[in-house]
């Protein structure tokens, strides 16, 4: 910017120099050209008009010697010829007498020696600016220049003058109006200076400007281009360096200007730059080479070289340019991979062997691969793989058929754009889908609740998947997906679980009447029992109330496998809800002859908990606990609850049979019970674990173990420290 | 004599039940239907109703829907005695003006007589 604005000043004064020069040349100039046209046209004027006057004279008026005579004939002429300009005449006779002049003093006088009247005399109007003779009583002011005119008079038939009449012009007007003309001249040229400039700018910015930038940047490329570039002229002497040839050389430019280019040459055979110079010098060709040159601390580089001649018009040569581009770096990779390949054409059979024997595992791997395909796409379960960004990369003929999905349509979309809806017909949110959950745990994943899917046409049916991530070197890369259409077995698990609920209901009312029968009895209401008819009674009602028992277990787990349970959190003590439930199973204690003991926090804020669901999850551990440890020996239980930053754990400790390590993984599966619990304990239904499993899925706690046979075990269950969440369901437990 | 009207269609669990009341010093009324049991409550004003829910015609449900939108006999308190065992059906029934529900099947008739005469106010000897 700053060089283009100094370009432009510098442009703007120098054209300012030239104007104000060419205005003042033109003033003076002007003065005299002016001066000299008024003074050629006063001359014209008084000239003719006093040749045209004299024409009333005579030869002889100009001999007259009487000077009375004269005055009287010149008076009339003067007062003819008299004018504001034209204000004093002199007549003079051949011989240089002034005979008649307005001015009195002078008339009689001789000036013989007068130049401009000897050449009047001889024909020619003669003109003289100023006054030698000061005329009287004219004054100063009014007369400060004059033109006098010496008019030559020669009648007919003479060839000589026969006098000369002098009149003085008056020039003070021609000096006022040459001073106007100036005035107008000076305006007209500082318009047109004004104008031209403008216009200059306009044209100089269009297209000099350009050029000038064009040139410029010409030369800034040159300089800056990467390539070494020299102008010399015809001996070969630099004239111009760019940058690149200081770097390449190793020379500063001010060593190079002046100098030849074997200042860093020189290293070829002379042959070499003989054929250079005739090329360039006598054919007046480019010449191209590679060159070895030297640099200015001695190191040698290649260069690929270019020298063009510019010629003019005339074919002759005004310069010659020289390129050069290091290509060292070049020579030296070129080297290597020479050698290289001679390394490569050895590897290259070797690689033909190996391609060969690939090609054949490939055939291998193709038809496995074939067979893999024919196996998944026919498998009786939808099969969809995923990558880790969830997009779907597969899906088989059933999966097609059982999602109403094409898989190429599926096929790059990411696997959450299918909705997947809980019962409820909440849309299951991401972090809960097994294809997320498996990604980022890395670990196999199955729907646990009912889970829906959606098709497109908007009708839906319970799914359920299994997704196995695919790990390779230890990386999580995608996922399989293997699931089926649950609705058959939904309705089954309906029809059975309405089957359980009525026929509960219906076995509990003969149950009732047995117990409350029995209980008359053994209360005495009908009469005193003997000691057998008191064990037998007994009998009768413990298997009557196990009935009842298996009968509730049943129910709820009826309600649990359909999914219908309904989960009520209210604000509860924890500690003192602990101590309710362990109060409710006193008589199992006391039977027992257990030692139940706490390790309980003082004081705890009120959780959101549904008692129902956790009342049962105690009761159903402490059962077990008071029960498999007070065989044969006084059992001890320790019921305790601690708080961590991210959960209630709430465990239960006995000192009883334990639970074998190979069976731990088993004992919340429905109806199972390990050998050493069977031994000790006939009646327990396989129910108990099972329920508090599916209660702690439920609401979303954990459950886990630690277990010793011979020892004991302890269970953890924890519930998150925001308690636990409301869900709509249509069943509650059986208390 | 507190009176107390027993509604069953369960003969077995009638009888059993009249029996232990009777011998706890109760006077007893029995129905074998929720019309019939609502008709004897209505005339018979009786201290407190036990009430089944499953029977034929009208049920227990119905029952003590309609004590309750009565003057007459709003005041009684009534005890759900059933074998439906959902906490959501216990609910409906607390919430209906029922005092207590009480599963049969999980009670003996000692717990019975122990909240009928809480409810009554009589003495537990």
């Amino acid at each position: 910017m700053l060089n283009k604005l100094s370009t432009l000043v510098r442009f703007y004064i120098l054209t300012a120099i030239i104007f104000a020069v060419l205005a003042v040349v033109l003033i003076f100039a002007s003065n005299s050209i002016i001066q000299n046209s008024f003074i050629n046209r006063a001359k014209v004027a008084v000239s003719s008009a006093i040749t045209s006057e004299a024409k009333d004279l005579k030869p002889a008026d100009f001999s007259l010697r009487d000077s009375v005579h004269a005055e009287n004939v010149f008076r009339d002429f003067y007062e003819k010829v008299k004018t504001n300009e034209t204000i004093r005449i002199k007549v003079w006779d051949y011989s240089g007498k002034v005979i008649f002049s307005d001015d009195q003093s002078i008339v009689g006088q001789r000036f013989p020696d007068n130049e401009e009247f000897k050449e009047a005399l001889r024909g020619e109007v003669v003109t003289e600016i100023g006054q030698k003779v000061k005329p009287e009583n004219v004054s100063e002011q009014g007369y400060k220049q004059l033109l006098e005119v010496y008019v030559p008079i020669t009648f007919a038939d003479e060839s000589v003058p026969s006098g000369v009449i002098e009149a003085y012009f008056k020039l003070d007007d021609v000096n006022v109006r040459i001073k106007e003309t100036q005035t107008i001249l000076l305006i007209a040229i500082a318009s047109f200076s004004i104008a031209t400039s403008v216009l200059f700018f306009t044209l100089f910015r269009s297209v000099i400007y350009k050029q000038i930038e064009r040139i410029n940047l010409q030369a800034l490329t040159l300089e800056n281009v990467s390539d070494h570039v020299i102008i010399t002229n015809l001996d070969g002497v630099i004239l111009y360096v760019n940058k690149a040839a200081e770097k390449l050389t190793g020379y500063l430019k001010s060593e190079m200007i002046g100098n030849r280019p074997s200042l860093w040459g020189k290293r070829m055979p002379k042959e070499f730059y003989e054929k250079m110079w005739k090329v360039i010098k006598t054919d007046k060709k480019e010449f191209e080479g590679q060159i070895t040159n030297k640099r200015k601390n001695g190191e040698e580089y290649v260069a690929d070289a270019r020298i063009t001649p510019v010629l003019d018009k005339n074919n002759n040569i005004l310069f010659f340019i020289g390129l050069e581009r290091d290509i060292t770096e070049k020579k030296i990779v070129e080297t290597k991979l020479l050698e290289s390949n001679k390394g490569l054409e050895e590897s290259k059979e070797a690689m033909v062997n190996i391609m060969e024997d690939l090609e054949s595992v490939k055939v291998k791997l193709e038809e496995e691969k074939v067979k893999d395909e024919a196996i998944l796409e026919n498998i009786g379960e939808g099969v969809l793989a995923i990558d880790s960004q969830r997009k779907v990369l597969f899906l088989n003929k059933k999966g097609e058929e059982i999602l109403a999905w094409k898989a190429l349509s599926l096929i790059g979309r990411v696997i959450n754009s299918l909705p997947l809806e809980d019962e409820q017909g909440n849309l299951i949110p991401l972090e809960q889908r097994p294809t997320y959950i498996a990604l980022k745990t890395g670990k196999t994943t199955t729907t646990t609740t009912t889970t829906y899917f959606v098709r497109s046409d908007k009708t839906k049916f319970p799914i359920g998947i299994i997704v196995s991530p695919i790990k390779i070197n230890g990386k999580i890369t995608g996922a399989i997906a293997v699931f089926r259409d649950m609705t058959k077995e939904k309705e089954i698990d309906k029809a059975k679980s309405e089957f359980v609920s009525l026929a509960s209901h219906q076995l509990r009312t003969p149950l009732t009447a047995i117990n409350w029968y029995i209980e008359m009895l053994q209360d005495k209401d009908v009469g005193v029992l003997n000691d057998k008819q008191k064990e037998y009674f007994l009998e009768i009602y413990k298997g009557s109330r196990r009935m009842v028992d298996l009968l509730n277990d049943l129910l709820n787990v009826s309600r649990l496998e359909t999914g219908r349970l309904k989960i009520e959190p209210v604000p509860t003590d924890l500690k003192a809800f602990i101590q309710e439930v362990c109060k409710e199973l006193q008589p199992l204690v006391l039977e027992m002859g257990c030692h139940l003991l706490f390790k309980l926090p003082e004081k705890l804020p009120e959780v959101n908990v549904d008692q129902v669901l956790l009342r049962q999850v105690i009761s159903n551990l402490l059962t077990n606990a008071i029960q498999y440890s007070s065989v044969g020996k006084a059992g001890q239980v320790i019921v305790s609850l601690a708080v961590s930053p991210k959960e209630y754990t709430i465990s239960v400790k006995d000192n009883g049979i334990g639970i074998p390590k190979e069976v731990q993984g088993r004992i919340f599966e429905k109806f199972f019970r390990a050998d050493n619990a069977h031994e000790i304990m006939v009646d327990g239904n396989g129910l108990g674990l099972y329920l508090v499993k599916q209660i702690i899925d439920a609401f979303g706690g954990s459950i886990r173990l630690d277990s010793e046979v011979g020892k004991g075990s302890i269970f953890y269950v924890t519930i998150s420290l925001s308690g636990m969440k409301a869900k709509v369901g249509q069943k509650g437990l059986e208390k | 004599m507190k009176k107390i009207l027993i509604v069953e269609d369960e003969i077995p669990l009638l009888k059993a039940l009249a029996d232990r009341l009777t011998r706890e010093g109760f006077s007893t009324l029995e129905a074998k239907d929720g019309l019939v049991g609502l008709n004897v409550a209505l005339e018979e004003h009786p201290d407190l109703i036990l009430l089944d829910i499953i029977m034929p015609g009208m049920d227990g449900m119905e029952m003590l829907e309609k004590l309750k939108v009565n003057p007459l006999s709003k005041n009684i308190p009534v005890i759900l005695l059933s074998n439906l065992g959902d906490t959501s059906k216990i609910l409906e029934g607390i919430e209906a003006g029922a005092e207590s529900y009480l599963i049969k099947a999980n009670v003996k008739l000692e717990d019975v007589v122990k909240i009928v005469k809480e409810k009554l106010g009589v003495n537990i000897a």
